[in-house]
């Protein structure tokens, strides 16, 4: 059975090939995967790579010089989480708008389950609210903001 | 020393359960370092004293406030992570948004680190954008 370290390295390679590279490592996935995403604030569980492959493509084509950094990582038994950072500039347009033109940065976690060594599931979250405001979207949180 | 890994996912436990869900005050002195830090992507609380403030205040502002653990890892070394689920009705101002009497079901991923066994850090990420949603507070555009 691999150890936590070696499902951690697949991890980090899958995510940064991915993100990196626009390449997703299909091989490094379990068959019977399943994503669980929430872009849009729509929840959604879907099977296979190709949700995961939608988002990477829509975040590729609209900051084509995206680039992932993975900033801290846990693991143990058969999880990876990650703790990353995005940037990238919007030259390509986020979801039928024009491009900004701006530096865009934004953090996520990841987690991944493991089964045989390959990436089984996938549940991700990220700071949404954070990309809505640089591109403009939505307003600051009020003042005196503390969170939840 | 760190502390067991089941050591550190009990802590996680009861940091949702005991702490967020109950208001156990006596545990948050327990188990969390006095600087402990929560950071949320645009608010970082610097202390345990005003993290127990946000506590207390949030069941203020929601009702039935739950914090539900779904899925948890820790090393053996000083770190954990946490996937959880949190429930309430708006019943109070909250974050400047006077109450709506909306419910809220909102999911997160938390990040931690421990040292010398107790909960020094916690960077949350959470559906921030689908709680604004949920509350009517703002027109949020739809993709595709």
């Amino acid at each position: 059975m691999p150890t936590p370290e070696q499902n951690n390295a697949i991890a980090v390679e899958f995510f940064d090939t991915a993100w990196n590279k626009g390449e997703i490592r299909t091989d490094l996935l379990h068959p019977e995967a399943v994503d669980h995403s929430a872009v849009g604030g729509e929840k959604k569980t879907e099977t296979g790579a190709e949700s995961f492959k939608k988002i990477v493509t829509m975040f590729r084509s609209a900051m084509p010089d995206v680039s992932l950094q993975i900033h801290d990582e846990v693991y143990a038994k058969d999880r990876v989480v990650h703790r990353w950072e995005i940037n990238g500039t919007d030259t390509g347009g986020f979801m039928g708008m024009p491009p900004t033109n701006k530096p865009l940065t934004f953090t996520g976690t990841t987690i991944a389950r493991f089964k045989d060594g390959k990436i089984i599931e996938r549940w991700a979250n990220v700071d949404e609210l954070g990309l809505m405001q640089q591109l403009g979207i939505v307003p600051p949180p009020p003042n005196g903001s503390n969170g939840h | 020393m760190s502390a067991t890994a089941a050591a550190k996912r009990e802590i996680i436990r009861q940091f949702f359960e005991d702490i967020w869900t109950d208001q156990d005050m006596d545990l948050a002195d327990e188990v969390l370092d006095p600087e402990f830090s929560f950071v949320l992507p645009f608010v970082t609380l610097e202390n345990r004293e005003a993290f127990k403030q946000l506590v207390l205040h949030n069941h203020v502002a929601w009702q039935d406030l739950t914090y539900t653990l779904l899925d948890s890892v820790a090393d053996d070394d000083e770190k954990g992570a946490a996937y959880w689920r949190s429930k309430g009705t708006h019943v109070n101002t909250w974050n400047g948004i006077e109450a709506t009497g909306n419910q809220m079901s909102i999911e997160g991923i938390t990040f931690f680190k421990f040292s010398n066994g107790k909960l020094s850090l916690a960077l949350v990420q959470n559906d921030f954008t689908t709680l604004l949603h949920q509350l009517g507070v703002s027109e949020l555009p739809k993709r595709r």
